[in-house]
């Protein structure tokens, strides 16, 4: 056990102390006093997997990516409602030192938030002050190969440890108490174009990661790693060497630079014993003519074995994307009547402006439909494969095709309220592009996109929250957002079960709507873009929620 | 083709910093209908050129000339004598004899997505010295020039020397005749124009329109002239990607908001967010709105509240003022 560790720091935390004993870790802490420890005092944060795994209903805390495994981002807490939620104000405001965009989803365990921050750093912060408990960092190299800057989405927490995934492609370790490195894995050499963006998932005893690098030539894989000891143990290709089935859909010896990347935190079904991910664009990113064929499991969700990394299912959104419209939205898992059946599914809003309702136990296509505009196909067939309009594949001298290449929309949480039975989701409208393709050859490490797209001008594309019906695709509401020039909304959003939707805007706005109408109950001008997903929890027993705007993280109450 | 692909790599040579592979039989692709904007593709080039090396070469010369064709003469006309965007029948551009002398700035265009790994490391390590002139003009060409029009065009390895070399060749021309007497046009711009009511220029005049006191560098004659005659035809908009400042007047967007008490106000729209919209009206000031104090707010996307002055000024005095308009490079600072 690892007790000595956590009497040096018991004096940090006595503010915090009260929530955790009142959010239900006490018998964990009793647990371990009673296994012959005393007098040592109980550990701080204790967040087992079980835990994690009934994360629903201890919606004081926030303990995973997705505010629970099916990454509903609900809470069951009704403190903030309709009718007061106009009241809410800022509590305290934490100002990180890194100015660019922080796409952080907090973690909430116990009174006190972990947050990542740019580059490689990890921040304990006291839940009731935004006063730092302590702070880790870890040295960030130069020449690491980016594409679209280099944030951090956020960690995991298992036991009594948070891991990081760092740019450069380490799984870290970290005391939960103090911040301490536990151990520090390679995951993947970083001069090879991969790179680590996204919160780990902690599944059982593994933490699960995966990786950027598609606008690299990478081959795409998703990892799992020992949570004791860092090891791996298992490794899944998301693209099939020679041999294996899927690698007959990649023209020559294209699936070696194949990209396919992983860079999304993915969902679990325990019963299942499911880990389900979704699969990046293939390499080179706009010009298909390299890589001829279908391209798996580019822009697909695949399900694997949690145990193993077997895979079980998979499901091709997009076969040979040719517009960057990669499928690593985040997957939500959604138990719902279908046809008066219950079903077990996996719905997704995809980049390519369709929504998709899948059988989460085999991957079969339910139902879909466009959510946002879009030019480049007449509909989905019955097995849910676009059938394609002509001439939408980039040209030397450009195409223009909606979705534009940012998607309608992209890596941004969305959210599931099993009380509407609504998902809600932040998109980008009006929003073509003309797509161009050019030739190039690939270097390690190289960018290797050859092509682009470029805006319409004239064109003021605005971003759209919308609530889409979570078994039909039907749309029910939607609230228009200004974006500034051609930015794109950046916002993940966040249910409660009191009937209320989250989000924010690319121009710094927090917002709260009503969940069923889509009607605005409160904003506020934060001044800084917002780029990353809200959080609720408790602290001192009061409902409060928490969004990074700008370099800020703002935590409101009442 | 393959044997110019040939001349244009011996040319090329010294300057190559990576091994590239032979350029593919380069197409000619018809200028695209919408203007290039937004465009984050920097395709990484050579170091900067010796442009006088290359202009020497005739070979190297005509495939500048024919990328000029292909990506700027929409903008700088079919011979550099301008249009939208400034005549570059000059030897000493005036953003690139700035840049020339600036200690070098950060690269343009906004965030998006960097696709030109390396592009402004990019420095000649052997070949001919080059001027700073030659390294801004390249410079300029390559990045473009926020928050302007000017884009960072789509160039493959190696043609941004060429078509530098060519625009640089242009410097050699006379520039275009300007007919008209500017100091005439100084005086119909201020009383019979009554342009000041709208524009400024040098910190004198009104705001409701672009400020003109660099508008000669900025575009060419027949643009000019068709702004006054034609006011529609080319409202001012240049998207940067990743923009926070809606206010730079280069993105003009004329607005009309009715309030709830049915008062009517058109404007040009200095800032708008989600939740409000900022206008300077017609008479200069500006009004904030919270957007749930409108029942109306229309975008007059393309449209200009500017007269159109065909009726008004004889054809000597059209001239008079555009020659004026051509006049004004620079000062606004
Ligand atoms: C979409 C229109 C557009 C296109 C296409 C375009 N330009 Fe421009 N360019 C402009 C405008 C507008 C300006 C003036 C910007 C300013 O100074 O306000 C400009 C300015 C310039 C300047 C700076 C002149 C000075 O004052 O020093 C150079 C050089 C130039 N362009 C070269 C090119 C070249 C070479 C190409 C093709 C590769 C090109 N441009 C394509 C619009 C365009
Ligand atoms: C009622 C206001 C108004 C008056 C009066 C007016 N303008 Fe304008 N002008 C505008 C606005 C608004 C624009 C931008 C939209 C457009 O292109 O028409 C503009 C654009 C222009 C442009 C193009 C600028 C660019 O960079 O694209 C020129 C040149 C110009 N005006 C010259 C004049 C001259 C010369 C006069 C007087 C003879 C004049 N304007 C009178 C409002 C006015």
């Amino acid at each position: 056990m690892k007790f000595f560790h956590l009497v040096g720091s018991a004096a940090h935390f006595v503010t915090s102390k009260g929530c955790w004993v009142a959010a239900g870790s006490l018998s964990f802490g009793l647990a371990s006093l009673a296994s012959g420890q005393s007098p040592m005092p109980p550990p701080q944060v204790q967040v087992p997997y079980q835990r994690i795994l009934k994360s629903s209903d201890d919606p004081g805390n926030w303990l995973t990516y997705g505010g629970n495994y099916s990454n509903h981002r609900f809470s069951k807490l009704t403190q903030i409602t309709p009718a007061n939620v106009a009241q809410l104000t800022p509590k305290w405001i934490y100002q990180q030192a890194d100015t660019s965009k922080w796409e952080v989803t907090p973690l909430v365990v116990d009174g006190v938030i972990y947050v990542s921050e740019r580059p490689n750093i990890v921040t304990a912060l006291d839940g009731r002050t935004g006063r730092p408990l302590w702070n880790y960092r870890r040295p960030f190299p130069t020449d690491v190969s980016i594409c679209c800057g280099t944030p951090n989405r956020g960690l995991a927490i298992l036991g009594d440890s948070i891991y990081l995934a760092t740019f450069d492609d380490h799984l870290v370790c970290l005391d939960a108490n103090t911040g301490k490195e536990r151990w520090d894995e390679v995951v993947v050499d970083y001069k090879l174009g991969y790179s680590m963006t996204l919160a780990p998932l902690a599944v059982k005893d593994k933490i699960i990661v995966g990786v950027s690098g598609g606008e690299f030539g990478i081959r795409g894989f998703l990892a799992a790693h020992d949570a004791k000891t860092g090891k791996r143990a298992w490794q899944f290709f998301t693209v099939p060497g020679p041999g294996e089935p899927g690698n007959e859909t990649w023209s020559g010896e294209s699936w070696k630079t194949s990209g396919s990347p992983t860079w999304l935190t993915g969902a679990y079904d325990p019963d299942l014993n499911l880990v389900y991910w979704g699969v990046g664009n293939p390499s080179p990113d706009y010009n298909g003519d390299v890589r001829k064929g279908d391209n798996l499991y580019s822009c697909s969700e695949i399900a694997l074995d949690a145990d193993t990394g077997k895979l079980k299912w998979h499901f091709q959104f997009t076969p040979h994307d040719v517009h960057d419209w990669d499928s690593n939205q985040i997957p939500v898992l959604v138990d719902a009547q279908i046809g008066g059946q219950p079903r077990k599914l996996l719905v997704k809003a995809n980049r390519n402006a369709f929504y998709y309702v899948l059988d989460r136990t085999n991957g079969e296509f339910i139902t879909g439909a466009p959510f946002s505009k879009q030019t480049w196909a007449s509909g989905l067939d019955k097995k849910g494969r676009p059938i394609l309009l002509p001439d939408k594949e980039p040209t030397a001298e450009g195409v223009l095709v909606y979705p534009g290449l940012e998607g309608a929309t992209n890596w941004l949480s969305p959210a599931y309220n099993p009380m509407t039975g609504l998902f809600y989701v932040q998109t980008k409208e009006d929003y073509g592009q003309y797509y161009y393709k050019i030739p190039g050859p690939h270097m390690v490490a190289g960018h290797f996109e050859n092509g682009g797209g470029r805006n319409v001008m004239g064109e003021e594309p605005y971003g759209a929250l919308k609530a889409i019906e979570a078994t039909t695709g039907k749309i029910r509401w939607e609230f228009r957002q200004q974006i500034p020039g051609v930015a794109s909304p950046n916002a993940g959003v966040l249910t409660t079960a009191s009937g209320l939707v989250i989000s924010g805007t690319r121009e710094g706005h927090v917002f709260a709507l009503d969940a069923t109408t889509g009607k605005v109950l409160w904003n506020f001008n934060t001044g800084g873009a917002i780029w990353s997903g809200a959080v609720t929890f408790l602290i001192d027993g009061k409902q409060c929620i928490a969004i990074a705007a700008g370099s800020g993280l703002y935590v409101f109450g009442l | 083709m393959l044997s110019r692909s040939i001349t244009l790599l011996l040319v090329l040579a010294p300057l190559a910093l990576r091994a590239q592979p032979a350029p593919a039989t380069p197409a000619t692709p018809a200028a695209p209908a919408a203007p290039i904007e937004h465009g984050t593709e920097i395709v990484v080039a050579p170091g900067p050129a010796n442009l006088d090396q290359i202009i020497k070469n005739p070979a190297s010369l005509a495939e500048g000339r024919r990328l000029f064709q292909t990506h700027c003469t929409s903008c700088h006309g079919p011979n550099g004598e301008g249009a939208r965007g400034a005549s570059l029948l000059s030897p000493n551009l005036p953003r690139v004899a700035e840049a020339a002398v600036a200690p070098a700035e950060a690269p343009g265009g906004g965030g998006g997505r960097g696709r030109g790994r390396g592009a402004n490391a990019a420095a000649a390590t052997d070949g001919p010295p080059v001027s700073p002139y030659d390294r801004a003009l390249q410079q300029i060409i390559q990045r473009g020039i926020p928050a302007t029009e000017m884009q960072p065009p789509r160039l493959q390895p190696g043609e941004l020397p060429l078509v530098a070399a060519f625009v640089k060749s242009l410097g050699q021309l006379p520039p275009e005749p300007v007919p008209g007497n500017a100091s005439h046009g100084a005086e119909l711009f201020k009383t019979k124009g009554a342009c000041m009511t709208c524009h400024m220029i040098r910190g004198e005049g009104a705001v409701i329109g672009p400020d003109l006191s660099d508008v000669g560098r900025a575009r060419g004659v027949a643009y000019m002239r068709r702004a006054l005659t034609d006011p529609n035809a080319d409202v001012p908009k240049a998207f940067q990607a990743y923009r926070n400042d809606i206010s730079l007047p280069q993105n003009f967007l004329f607005v009309r908001a009715v309030t709830k008490n049915g008062e009517t106000i058109g404007g040009v729209r200095v800032n708008e967010d989600t939740f409000s919209i900022q206008l300077r009206d017609l008479t200069g000031k500006v009004r904030s709105f919270f957007k749930s104090e409108l029942s109306e707010l229309h975008k007059e996307w393309g449209q200009s509240p500017m007269p159109n002055y065909s009726a008004v000024f004889a054809p000597g005095e059209l001239d008079d003022v555009v020659a004026f308009l051509v006049s004004q490079r620079g000062g606004n600072k």
